[in-house]
């Protein structure tokens, strides 16, 4: 994507493997097999932490960079 | 510790009216094995055949193999039955030559194929053994983790079974594993570098688990076991949606720590195991490897540890943490792993994470490279292929990662993968 | 006895004998035989193969017209359909070492022959390719007699067609492919006597060299969200319940695009995930635990993005080779682009 100059921000569990192949805007994620959730939170608070990671992304993709950032 | 484990050979397999090893010879009633094993009523099927190395015969649907055993006092595979005790020391006799395989449709678990002759053969140890097939049928409504604990209470219990018949047998090789202190050296040489193994046995739940004294993983941290635990049966795979990793024999009859138990006193002197799950969250690995070179460094003492992984891609950034942290401590790493190479084996992307501190890996396998199976005359285990549309008979290209045995996380075979 | 393989032999001009830099700028040429160092590797090939034909061309010429001098090689190697094509030894001469390595490559693709090449290392014609096996030389000629014979042993091999083993045992540079092989020792063996080399300061050498991926540099930020087209990625295999496309969950070699346009969620009912790394059951049951659907439309209600794109794209990130993974990326970047999207989520487990 950046090759082709649009911006990406990478929600993921796995922060080293996205730094090692070469993801600029990388935001940790809560788990492999969830991603963005967490089952023990239960839904009001799995739909918080939902709401926090997306931000996060946002502000990834709004902040500009020389090079990779965990954000 | 001490831990005896008796050999008794096996090279052939009959049906015969008395369960009996008659001196190479297992002799095995049927009927009364499927009886035992239907005692559970989550099964309603359990049928035996036995399959001969070398025989046109493919099995499929598999789940789990052993090896059979009996110990002389306590339970093997100490809390799947009944209560669980520690393992690793007593007497325990093996029938050698010879594997239960348990087979049964599972959902979620990927095919596997074991062919007893063809490229099978040449690949898999266990296509040399001489094999009771367990095909197991669930009961109508079971779930899959009802089947899965099923199932792998029938593998035990098979084990058990057929271990009984060397009861009052005399074995014809006894090999003696015997290790007091983990941070001692047997009043041996200490001046034998001390090399420890760091083992993962990976949960993700979900019928996806490893059972350490019949519990799942998925909570455990690291912590350190004695070697005979885990050749005594404290480790149980559970894990079948890949069945061609790492197999409850594989764990049994360990590569690695009967390579280090047989150099210990002489080239080494074996420090001792570490065993851990992979963690989901990546702080998490991050923290757990810091926990185990801790471990290494100050509590083992080890000037090395050989590290292998239980899972797959999701498995290398804790490999790459493991090593930075423990050679941040002074302690030398080597990783055992598998690999899946890229289109036509190129070697991008063979581990999806890299550390430059990763300088020391046994590639033991492409796990994506193809074999073609021919055809296979006799299906044991099940009845239809769950990724294949075809008669399972038919000749099947297949990658390496669906034969058990083919490659061994733990380097019980001679494969390597290499450059070209 | 069955007529001998045809061999074909690159040398530049001055290993021809056509003389030096004087001739650094002469056009490819050709003359039926060996000639120069083609004569003891004729000797080595034995009678098995003949070299019927050697091509040379000038240094400089190959070094300033590459493309030109290849094609013009190649239409003069393929005249005499050989079946294996030799070029050097070049040692540590650069432009000579770059000009059969160029060849080569070249010829090993259009051709659908070996070519074999023998280079010094650090030679700047040294580039790993499927299409060219390169022995290593000494960096002098005095390594001539050596270079010539693995030559011969290579090529011959290749030619009758007889299975090779690894890279390192054949004597030549990896070329970045790797193959599963029986070998002598244990896997458990090795990582032994590899780590007790490695705690006493000796020295070993991996099975398994990680590579390193090239860096991209960030694209610049999106300005205003307010009003940014954003475009979701997902890698966890996500499909309409009951996978119609029949995605693969492991080494997916494609990708799928679902419409997502008029869904203010994903429903449990109407989705599932197919990958076969990861227990799918927690976003099986909730599919937000892997694509936050329902918080990016509250966002896009409340004007804090602009709009969501239409399509979601998705495929199963387990065991998928690199180089597809690449290709399918750039792919979908094109297409994005030219759709007008600002700016992307891409969430992987």
């Amino acid at each position: 994507m950046d090759r082709e100059g649009v911006p990406a921000a990478l929600i993921t569990t796995l922060i080293s493997v996205a730094k090692n192949v070469g993801a600029n805007r990388i935001v940790p994620g809560t788990g492999v097999p969830h991603v963005t959730g967490n089952p023990d939170l239960g839904p009001e608070g799995e739909r918080a932490l939902r709401a926090a990671l997306v931000e996060r992304a946002l502000t990834a993709l709004t902040t500009p960079l020389e090079e990779q950032r965990v954000f | 510790m001490k831990l005896t484990l008796n050999s008794f050979p096996v090279d052939e397999i009959k049906d015969s009216r008395k369960t009996a090893l008659d001196g190479h010879r297992l002799l095995v009633n049927r009927q009364e094995m499927r009886d035992l094993l239907l005692e559970d009523e989550r099964l309603i099927s359990a049928e035996i055949d036995f399959a001969h190395p070398g025989e046109s015969c493919r099995i499929i649907n598999i789940l789990d193999i052993f090896d059979p055993r009996i110990k002389a006092e306590g339970e093997t595979f100490s809390g799947i039955l009944g209560p669980a005790k520690l393992a690793g020391s007593g007497t325990t006799n093996v029938l050698r030559g010879m594997s239960i395989v348990t087979c049964g449709p599972l959902d979620g678990a990927e095919d596997a194929f074991l062919d007893m002759t063809g490229p099978c053969a040449e690949l898999s140890p266990f296509a040399g053994l001489e094999t009771v097939v367990v095909r197991l049928t669930p009961a109508p409504g079971l779930d899959r983790g009802g089947f899965a604990r099923a199932a792998v209470e029938a593998g035990v219990k098979a084990s058990g079974y057929l271990g009984e018949t060397t009861r009052s047998g005399t074995p014809e090789g006894s090999e003696r594993f015997e290790q007091n202190s983990l941070s001692g050296s047997n009043g041996r040489d200490d001046s034998l570098p001390r090399i420890a193994y760091i083992y993962p046995i990976y949960s993700q739940g979900d019928a996806r688990d490893m059972l350490l004294y019949g519990r799942n993983t998925r909570d455990l941290i690291p912590t350190l076991i004695h070697p005979n635990e885990v050749m005594d049966g404290a480790v149980v795979w559970a894990g079948f949606c890949r069945p061609a990793k790492n197999v409850t024999y594989n764990h049994l009859n360990h590569g690695v720590i009967r390579t280090l138990y047989e150099a210990h006193g002489r080239s080494i002197s074996f420090a001792g195991v570490i065993v851990t799950n992979h963690p989901k969250l990546f702080s998490d690995k991050v923290l757990y490897a810091e926990m185990m070179a801790r471990f290494a460094a100050d509590i083992l003492a080890a000037d090395g540890v050989i590290v292998t992984k239980d899972s797959g891609g999701q498995a290398d950034p804790d490999l790459m943490q493991i090593c930075e942290k423990c050679e941040e401590r002074g302690v030398k790493t080597t990783l055992l792993t598998m690999e899946a190479a890229g289109d036509g084996g190129s070697s991008a992307g063979a581990l999806v994470d890299a550390s430059s501190r990763a300088d020391a890996i046994v590639a033991v396998g492409n796990t994506v490279e193809e074999v073609r199976l021919p055809r296979m005359e006799r299906i044991l285990g099940g009845d239809r292929l769950k990724d294949f549309e075809q008669d399972p008979r038919y000749p099947v290209e297949v990658c390496f990662n669906k034969v058990p045995g083919a490659i061994s996380l733990f380097g019980d075979n001679r494969l390597a993968a290499l450059e070209i | 006895m069955a007529a001998p393989y045809r061999v074909v032999h690159y040398l530049n001009p001055f290993f021809f004998g056509l003389g030096g830099e004087e001739k650094a700028s002469i056009e490819p040429t050709a003359k039926a035989g060996p000639f120069g160092p083609g004569r003891p590797l004729q000797e080595a090939l034995g009678g098995e193969a003949e070299i019927v034909k050697t091509v040379t061309c000038g240094d400089n010429f190959f070094a300033e017209r590459a493309e030109e001098a290849s094609d013009r090689l190649l239409d003069l190697i393929e005249e005499s359909r050989p079946h294996l094509l030799l070029a050097g030894p070049a040692f540590d001469a650069g432009r000579y070492g770059l000009a059969c390595g160029h060849l080569c490559r070249k010829a090993g693709a259009t051709l659908n022959i070996p070519a074999i090449t023998a280079l010094a290392p650090g030679n700047p014609g040294i580039e790993h390719s499927k299409d060219v096996y390169i022995l290593s030389t000494s960096n002098s000629v005095r390594g001539m007699n050596p270079a010539l014979q693995d030559m011969a042993r290579l090529g011959l091999k290749l030619m009758r067609g007889e299975p090779l083993h690894s890279a390192r045992e054949e004597g030549y540079l990896p070329r970045g492919f790797r193959k599963n092989f029986r070998v002598e020792k244990r896997g458990a063996d090795r990582a032994l006597d590899m780590l007790l080399a490695k705690v006493r300061g000796r020295a070993f050498e991996t099975e398994l060299i990680l590579p390193k991926f090239d860096g991209v540099p960030p694209a610049p930020p999106v300005k205003d969200l307010e009003s940014a087209k954003i475009a979701l990625v997902t890698t966890e295999g996500l499909v309409p319940k009951g996978n119609p496309d029949r995605m693969d969950s492991t080494r997916a070699d494609r990708y799928a695009k679902y419409r997502i346009e008029d869904l203010d969620a994903l429903d449990a009912s109407a989705f599932e995930f197919h990958h076969g790394g990861f227990s799918t059951a927690d976003v099986n049951n909730d599919p937000h635990r892997a694509v936050p659907l329902d918080v990016l439309r509250e966002m896009e209600r409340e004007g804090r993005i602009g709009k969501l794109f239409g399509d979601i794209y998705s495929f199963a990130g387990c065991s998928t080779y690199y180089e597809t993974a690449a290709g399918m990326g750039r792919e979908i970047a094109r297409e994005l682009k030219g759709r007008g999207v600002n700016a992307v989520l891409i969430l992987s487990s």
